[in-house]
């Protein structure tokens, strides 16, 4: 097919809307999810695409319980497929590692992870690709959306056949890059549920004989892999005894567009999709032709590792280079310059020819990184998350510094980079978690109060069973619950706790739930009112027991999102006579909502009208009475 | 454009447009029988951070998501710090820059911490680093209304004389952007113009 014809039929997609096409494709009928960066569009998409079908979307309360869902249909007969970021699947993994044993049944189960080399939106950097070795399973990793589109299909049709779930994995750059894809046409409903389970659905009493199954299973998909469509080899003409490089999911294209840019005449890449396991005769035979290998991948040695393992077994003689060698970065994300800088590391490339880094004038650059103001990441304006985070500092200030504010993940984990108020944040449900062990070292002399925050859909995902633990085990500390009735980070997923007005949906009352584990306190105090969120918390953090604190909040691009134009004032303003100017500026300075900015003119802070939410949060900030609302 | 791609980046701040103003080029290449590949920078886009859309553009091989260093041919600037941020990062000897001189306060200098750098300081050092440097009217920008912003810089792009995409293809694109298509093709139409017009009046 030449360029233009292939051209009028491609569209282009992200590879998250790929594989979300992909799984409709397929016949996916159930898609079960978790909310995070960047696999988030791929239940979006899918809900779009199937929106006048029977296909069932959840988000999930949290990962693992997508996964069982996910699992649950696979079980009954119906396609399956279960998404997620990176940390997700380390929710997931406990089952995970019995649903392997167990197996999937008929209905086929695919699970895709997304992760995220730099963490560009994740508190880590972790590679997803060894749960698949843990677990056993087969792994795919698309290079381009057309192989994420079409890796689908072939994953599904895997799973079915061997009753095993199959994981793919994509990176940050291919879940969010947008390329020509060919799509085919998506399939019509024949989901059927079978009415009893399939027998056998637990690993008992000899788990290790299911483990001895499963890796015979592997071993026949070994050898499907080595003719697998997924997996490409380019080559220069000609080549004799070339470079070889070995890449896997995204990292092709970088791999690719190194060597055509390097000079180097002969080359040959091997483009691996499906790692593991690996197809070892696939990567013998490329290796057989090379004397020296590069092996490119995102972000561990994982095919690296094996690669090494495979020249060893076979007595290849082959200078295999990589992240283990210092060639490659074992850390960060991949790029193009980055590997042409490793293809000099390597010698394939001659020092001198790589420098074509063109000289700039050196003066005017430095002139122009002078005057790069960053735009560092910021609460919205109206945020409540804000307000919270302001309460606190305040208490914290006339605690003479003494709080510790054990933190979660959420548009509130900002709060780390908000005057540092929040002091931790790791997994989802790890600011109660780690509250519990700190609150207990009162019995070692902490006399400092321990407030945990976290928001409402991470309250959901978990924090109930480290809430439930702080009861039982009397641990004193303040819980704070910010409650925006969303799961805003994200894009607006609906969480358990969510109101959509339809019957399909039950909204679960936080309120009930944290009663029924009957705290010492409770108190409901409202996000929009500052002074009265500094009283209440200045009185609860220094009172002993576990006290738990709802915070009504309000995300005004969810509002916005929704059409909803009421606010609180019709006007916010700056009065000048009673504005300190310079002495003072808390509003701008310390408060730093995006609505108010300093006027150089009036020397004055003024409100951007077209900023503002008209929350009048800020209004309480002012120590003079400056800020007014009407 | 042969073997290697025609880098184009688009440089603004989150809620400007940027990833409408990419599809309808990248829709547009694809119209024109190119491969593209679009990089994009999300999740800060809401809180007013940078965003960088890359889009590259080649003829048979589909390349990296990003610009390799100093490799940028073009950069389309919604808004002047973000434009000369891209140049600086991405720059090298064949980079080229139309920027819409309309600002966006950043935290520091919202805040008063740090001042907004000098209009003219900026358009200097990027006609320092750049090939070229189309440095738009700021009236006429203001003019547009930030939501059309993105038609226009569009307009100017599709009369540019090292445009990648044909103006038919963009102008096609622009049909269907989200917002008023009437407002949208008026906007594109007055960014053509004003290209010319700056063409016919000096030669930056």
């Amino acid at each position: 097919m030449n360029l233009m014809t292939e051209n009028r039929q491609a569209r282009l997609m992200t590879g998250n809307e790929a594989i979300a096409r992909g799984a409709a494709e397929a016949g996916i009928a159930v898609v079960a999810t978790y909310p995070g960066t960047p696999s988030t569009e791929i239940a979006t998409e899918f809900s779009r695409l199937t929106r006048n079908s029977r296909a069932f979307v959840q988000w999930s309360a949290n990962e693992k319980v997508a996964l069982e869902t996910a699992a649950g249909a696979s079980w009954m007969g119906v396609p399956a497929l279960c998404s997620m970021k990176s940390l997700g699947l380390n929710v997931a993994s406990d089952f995970l590692l019995n649903l392997n044993l167990s197996g999937t049944g008929e209905g086929g189960l695919v699970i895709v992870v997304c992760d995220d080399p730099r963490g560009h939106s994740s508190s880590n950097e972790q590679d997803s690709r060894f749960y698949a070795k843990a677990s056993e399973i087969p792994l795919l990793e698309p290079a381009t959306a057309q192989q994420a589109k079409d890796g689908i299909s072939y994953a599904l049709d895997l799973s079915q056949r061997y009753e095993i779930p199959v994981m793919i994995r994509s990176t940050t750059r291919l879940s969010h890059t947008r390329m020509p894809v060919i799509v085919g046409s998506i399939r019509e409903e024949t989901w059927q549920s079978r009415q009893v389970l399939p027998r056998g659905l637990f690993n008992v009493p000899d788990p290790h004989l299911r483990h001895r199954d499963l890796l015979r299973k592997m071993k026949l998909v070994e050898r499907e892999f080595e003719d697998s469509p997924l997996n490409v080899t380019i080559t220069t003409e000609g080549s004799e005894n070339p470079f070889g490089v070995i890449s896997s999911g995204v990292c092709r294209l970088y791999a690719e567009e190194a060597l055509r840019s390097s000079g180097v005449d002969e080359w040959r890449l091997l483009s691996l999709g499906t790692t593991y396991p690996l197809p070892r005769r696939t990567i013998g035979e490329f290796a057989r032709t090379a004397s020296r290998l590069l092996v490119v991948e995102e972000t561990d040695p994982f095919i690296e590792e094996q690669v090494r393992v495979l020249i060893g077994l076979e007595r290849l003689s082959v200078d295999l280079y990589g992240k283990r060698t210092g060639t490659v970065p074992a850390w960060g994300e991949m790029d193009t310059d980055t590997v042409s800088q490793a293809l000099v590391e390597a010698d394939a490339v001659a020092r001198s020819q790589a420098d074509k880094t063109a000289v700039r004038p050196a003066e005017a650059l430095s002139r122009a990184r002078e005057m790069l103001v960053d735009r560092p990441l910021t609460f919205c304006p109206g945020c409540t998350h804000r307000n919270v985070f302001w309460a606190l500092r305040r208490v914290r200030q006339r605690l003479g510094g003494n709080l510790i504010i054990a933190g979660d993940i959420g548009c509130y984990s900002l709060g780390v980079f908000y005057d540092n108020t929040m002091d931790t944040m790791q997994a989802m449900g790890s600011g109660i978690g780690t509250a519990n062990g700190i609150a207990q070292m009162q019995r070692f002399g902490l006399r400092t109060p321990v407030v945990a925050v976290t928001g409402d859909s991470t309250f959901f995902h978990a924090c109930i069973p480290a809430l439930v633990n702080a009861r039982y085990y009397n641990a004193s500390l303040t819980f704070l619950i910010l409650d925006n009735g969303t799961t805003a980070m994200t894009g607006f997923q609906p969480h358990p706790g969510t109101r959509d007005d339809t019957e399909d949906t039950t909204p679960v009352s936080i309120r009930a739930l944290v009663e029924s584990i009957a705290p010492d306190i409770y108190v409901h105090a409202d996000g929009e009112s500052i002074g009265e969120l500094i009283d209440i918390l200045y009185d609860t953090v220094r009172l002993g027991g576990l006290k738990v604190v709802h915070v009504k909040g309000a995300c005004y691009l969810e509002r916005q999102r929704r059409g909803s134009l009421i606010t609180r004032w019709l006007r916010v303003f700056v009065d000048d006579a009673l504005c300190k100017g310079q002495g003072c500026r808390i509003c701008v300075g310390q408060y730093r909502c995006t609505a108010l900015a300093w006027d150089w003119d009036r020397d004055r802070p003024h409100v951007i009208e077209d900023q503002c939410v008209r929350c009048g949060a800020c209004i309480d900030v002012c120590p003079h009475g400056a800020i007014v609302g009407e | 454009m042969g073997n290697d791609a025609f880098n184009l980046l688009v440089a603004g701040v989150g809620g400007q447009g940027n990833l409408v103003c990419s599809r309808v080029v990248a829709e547009a290449a694809l119209r024109d029988g190119l491969r593209p590949v679009v990089g994009q920078t999300f999740g800060a886009s809401r809180r007013g951070g940078t965003v960088f859309t890359h889009i590259r553009l080649s003829e048979n091989h589909l390349v990296g998501p990003l610009i390799p260093s100093g490799q940028l041919d073009l950069v389309l600037g919604l808004e002047p710090l973000e434009t000369l941020r891209a140049v600086v990062q991405f720059g090298g000897q064949r980079t080229e820059a139309i920027v819409c001189p309309r600002i966006v306060e950043t935290l520091d200098t919202l805040s008063g911490i740090r001042r907004y750098p000098d209009l003219d300081e900026m358009r200097h050092a990027l006609k320092d680093l750049c090939r070229r440097v189309l440095w738009l009217d700021g009236k006429e920008c203001l003019r547009t209304g930030a939501r059309r912003l993105n038609a226009l810089m569009l307009g100017v792009l599709a009369s540019w004389d090292r445009s990648p995409v044909s103006e038919a293809s963009i102008r096609a694109g622009v049909e269907t952007m989200p917002g008023d298509r009437k407002m949208n093709l008026q906007a594109f139409e007055r960014g053509l113009a004003l290209r010319r017009a700056v063409l016919g009046t000096s030669t930056e």
